[in-house]
């Protein structure tokens, strides 16, 4: 007899629906699965056969021919194996064969029955409810990442047994066996409160206003200081300065973190913005999205988040070459033999570094670098990361005074208040348009959407002329004008804001200054 | 017209003698003192050479006659565009021929120093700060302005940068090499090298395409000392290279001037070092000027466009907390708190924009600095 389950497949971040076709004829017995499978998937074979002889079913001699279509996508992982296992059972009459109508199961045998953990589950239910299937099967670990999605019922199964008990009873009296998971809210899944938060920065004052500047614009930013001088500790609190994820946005990280297998067990939503230091010796793979069939890298875990690259001088040339791709385009593409994947990565890159090798130039107490060992650290990074970095800004070394002092300095939420309101604006301003921030403006449009008036224009043309500035630079500097003019409520960019501009250039002619 | 034929001639001959760089200065003194002239070393018995110059040496220098040719020599210097003087020609530095050691030649591109011309040589650091590169900038300029000339070792650091200054302030600068005049070392003052033969000269008294080696510049900073009137150490630590020129120069009987720094910058411990052992020190280039009996030229007054009166309040605020010392934004914030202000971030940039666009202050590396004590 001929059965048909419902399964989800995962290309890349793209949720397809599969179909696990079963057969069971007389003839030769045996047990034959086609369909472009990776190696796991072709385990499946033994892991089901095992697992319902645990759960007490005696396969028949048959010869069971297993397919899993569309043919033509490779399928990996062992999320096929609870499919394949109910598509052998309703073959042979064991499960009616309405009682797997409208259901997609997905799940992953252990040899005693058990249903595991697969990865994916948020992306495959979501593609379900828009194919207007009814109900999910899926595993009772990823129950709560499943019931984030509305119109669809979702069944947690933790063994073989109780699947089938589940599938084996009529309609009607299903919600008694297992009842579907209550949907899980956004709200349920707010992790305790930050323990991070700017209030605990004391002093640098510029530092947190540039930081603030570059969030509100999702401008990337460049921190230049000395060791200690609490870089890392400011990056730390970007994410809590940025607008709570949004709904669907919550649910685009969330997806590339269920493909990543990165959501862990209690966790259904990823509702903070994500927060990635990878160390400087990250490969390549590692940073975009590496394996044969390419997982989500670090810039795709870091998207709608924020991306920090701590001692960026360090990272290996080809590492923040590849970086230039993400940062233009917002995702990278990566083609491998069984095909091109794209995976999201839209962040907001925090670099840091120190002024030179020994990291305390130009204090020539302690730093003893020559001028070229100075210049040759700071041209280590190329050109175009360069190019796309719109903030810089200095971080001194703060003394003992400041640290131990008692300030009382401005929460996190208040400046995420600022920081909202000026997004808003952007939104606004850009309705329609493709552009969601300033940063993304390019040169051709600076003009319409960042208009100076004439003593602004005057004001330009005297920087331009005496800081020696490149055309980008002078782009750069009106954008980041544009998002301050936002921060400050102001629809025409002032003197003020320009001022303030120039304050966190980054000089591309030659040496930058 | 035969006798300076015959100094050309001469010339030659010494030039031959002095690509031997392995012979030492005092050897070849020792050699002109024996034979009377280049031509006459040149021409010189086996016997008498070694004598002079013991064996190996007689043997080395018998060779070099066998194989290279005075012509040669001196077509090559010819084509290479490089001068050469000797220390009984006429053009030779009297100020050189006068020093306890002095050398027997100078290869030089560009021009010699002017002999009536005054002289300073600005050394110091070759990792300087920021100070450091501040002072040598204004002493330079300043003794441009009043036509001193001014001798360094176009070395990283203060070396070059007061070369640069005097020739950007229309001065004159000669720099010492301890290398030959045809290699830029290091690579980085190539600009400042194109600049120096234009309005000034490089010279050297090792012979074209001698590589720089270390042991080759402690000697060369003799030449620096000997040009000058005056030495000036803008900053140096305390065990510092630049100390060797100051003891060759007293040695020479120069005048020695500091610049003197705070007690806690390392790169000024051997200027404060050098004055509490008697040095000078230096404030401005015209104190020099002055204590030295020079004549000034009499600067015309330069375009001080009066700025305190439009300046913005945050402007000035900012403007008073500065110093000549460069300092980073963040530094300036917290320097205004120090005295109570309460200014935004936004208005302390403001300030510094305006500032800067009014040629007050200056940017660098993202450090703010004056460029006048006044205002």
């Amino acid at each position: 007899m001929y059965s048909r389950v419902i399964t989800g497949a995962i290309s890349g971040i793209e949720s397809m629906l599969a179909a696990v076709e079963v057969d069971a004829s007389r003839g030769m017995p045996g047990f034959e699965m086609v369909g472009q499978l990776s190696g796991e998937v072709r385990e499946a074979k033994e892991r089901v056969r095992v697992a319902l002889k645990n759960a007490s079913i005696e396969i028949p001699p048959m010869r069971l021919t297993v397919s899993i279509s569309p043919a033509e996508v490779k399928k990996e992982g062992a999320s096929y194996d609870l499919p394949i296992a109910i598509g052998i059972l309703v073959s042979l009459g064991l499960i009616p064969a309405e009682g797997i109508q409208d259901t997609l199961i997905v799940g992953e045998l252990g040899l005693d029955g058990e249903v595991r953990a697969v990865r994916g589950v948020l992306p495959i239910v979501r593609k379900a409810e828009q194919e207007h299937i009814r109900r999910c099967v899926v595993p009772s670990a990823n129950v709560r990442e499943g019931a984030v999605i509305d119109h669809v019922e979702i069944i947690g199964v933790s063994s073989l047994a109780e699947t089938i008990e589940y599938l084996q009873e009529v309609e009607e009296r299903k919600p008694q066996k297992i009842a579907p998971a209550s949907r899980t809210l956004t709200g349920d899944f707010d992790e305790p409160a930050a323990d991070l938060d700017f209030c605990e920065i004391n002093g640098q004052e510029s530092v947190k206003r540039a930081v603030e500047v570059a969030a509100a614009g999702f401008h990337h930013i460049l921190m230049i200081g000395p060791p200690g001088s609490g870089k890392t500790m400011i990056a730390k609190r970007i994410p809590t300065i940025l607008p709570d994820l949004s709904r669907e946005e919550s649910l685009e990280v969330s997806t590339i973190y269920s493909v990543a297998g990165q959501l862990d067990g209690g966790k259904a939503l990823i509702t903070r913005r994500p927060f990635l230091d990878p160390h400087h010796t990250i490969s390549e793979q590692a940073l975009a999205g590496g394996g044969r069939i390419p997982r989500p890298g670090v810039i795709s875990l870091a998207h709608r988040g924020v991306l920090f690259m701590d001692e960026l001088p360090e990272f290996r040339h080809n590492a923040i070459e590849i970086l230039r791709q993400p940062l233009e385009d917002k995702r990278i593409h990566i083609a491998r033999t069984y095909g091109n994947f794209v995976y999201p990565a839209d962040f907001m890159l925090v670099a840091a570094m120190n002024p030179c090798p020994c990291g305390y130039f130009p204090d020539r107490n302690r730093c003893a670098c020559t001028e070229t060992e100075v210049r040759k650290y700071l041209s280590r990074i190329s050109g175009p990361i360069l190019d796309r970095i719109d903030v810089v800004t200095e971080a001194p070394r703060v003394d003992i005074r400041q640290l131990s002092a008692d300030m009382r300095n401005e929460c996190s939420a208040d400046i995420r208040r600022r920081v909202a309101g000026a997004r808003e604006r952007q939104r606004a301003r850009y309705m329609g348009t493709g552009y969601r921030f300033n940063a993304e403006l390019r040169p051709g449009d600076i003009r319409e959407y960042c208009r100076l008036g004439t003593r602004e224009q005057h004001m330009m043309e005297e920087i331009f002329t005496m800081m020696n500035l490149s055309a980008r630079a002078y782009h750069k500097i009106i954008k980041v004008a544009r998002t301050i003019a936002d921060l400050d409520g102001k629809d025409d960019i002032g003197t003020e804001q320009i001022s303030e501009a120039v304050c966190y250039r980054i000089n591309d002619k030659g040496y930058w200054n | 017209m035969t006798e300076e034929r015959d100094g050309l001639e001469q010339n030659m001959y010494a030039a031959w003698l002095d690509a031997m760089s392995w012979v030492a200065g005092e050897t070849k003194y020792r050699l002109l003192g024996a034979a009377g002239s280049p031509r006459g070393i040149y021409e010189m018995g086996e016997g008498q050479l070694a004598a002079l110059m013991g064996l190996q040496g007689c043997e080395r220098f018998l060779q070099h006659r066998k194989n290279i040719k005075p012509q040669s020599v001196w077509e090559d210097l010819a084509e290479s565009g490089i001068g050469y003087t000797y220390c009984q020609a006429a053009s030779f530095p009297q100020k050189l021929a006068r020093i306890p050691d002095p050398p027997f030649g100078i290869f030089y591109k560009g021009r010699l120093p002017d002999g009536s011309a005054r002289a300073v040589a600005v050394i110091g650091a070759r990792k300087c700060s920021e100070y450091g590169r501040f002072m040598a900038e204004r002493f330079a300029k300043g003794f441009a302005g009043h036509g001193v000339d001014v001798i360094s070792g176009m070395a990283m650091g203060i070396d070059g940068i007061s070369q640069a200054a005097a020739l950007s302030a229309g001065g004159s600068s000669y720099a010492v090499l301890g290398c030959g005049v045809d290699i830029v070392y290091p690579r980085s003052n190539e600009t400042l090298y194109r600049q120096l033969l234009e309005s000034g000269g490089v010279l050297s008294e090792y012979p074209p395409r001698m590589e720089p080696r270390p042991a080759l510049f402690p000697p060369r900073n003799r030449i620096i000392s000997a040009l000058a009137d005056v030495v000036l150490v803008v900053e140096a630590r305390e065990k510092s290279g630049t100390l060797i020129t100051v003891d060759m120069a007293l040695e020479q009987g120069r005048e020695v001037y500091a610049v003197p720094g705070r007690c806690t910058d390392s790169l000024s411990m051997g200027c404060n070092r050098l004055i509490r052992q008697g040095a000078a020190v230096a404030v401005t280039p015209e104190d020099i000027i002055d204590e030295m009996g020079w004549e000034t030229i009499p600067q015309k007054p330069q375009k001080q466009s009066q700025p305190a009166k439009n300046l913005s309040e945050a402007a000035r605020e900012v403007y008073a907390v500065l110093e000549m010392l460069p300092a980073t934004q963040d530094v300036i914030v917290s320097k205004l708190r120090e005295r109570g202000n309460t200014c935004t971030i936004p208005q302390v940039c403001q300030g510094l924009v305006e500032l800067e666009l009014k040629g007050l202050i200056l940017c660098r590396d993202r450090q703010y600095g004056r460029l006048r004590d006044d205002l």
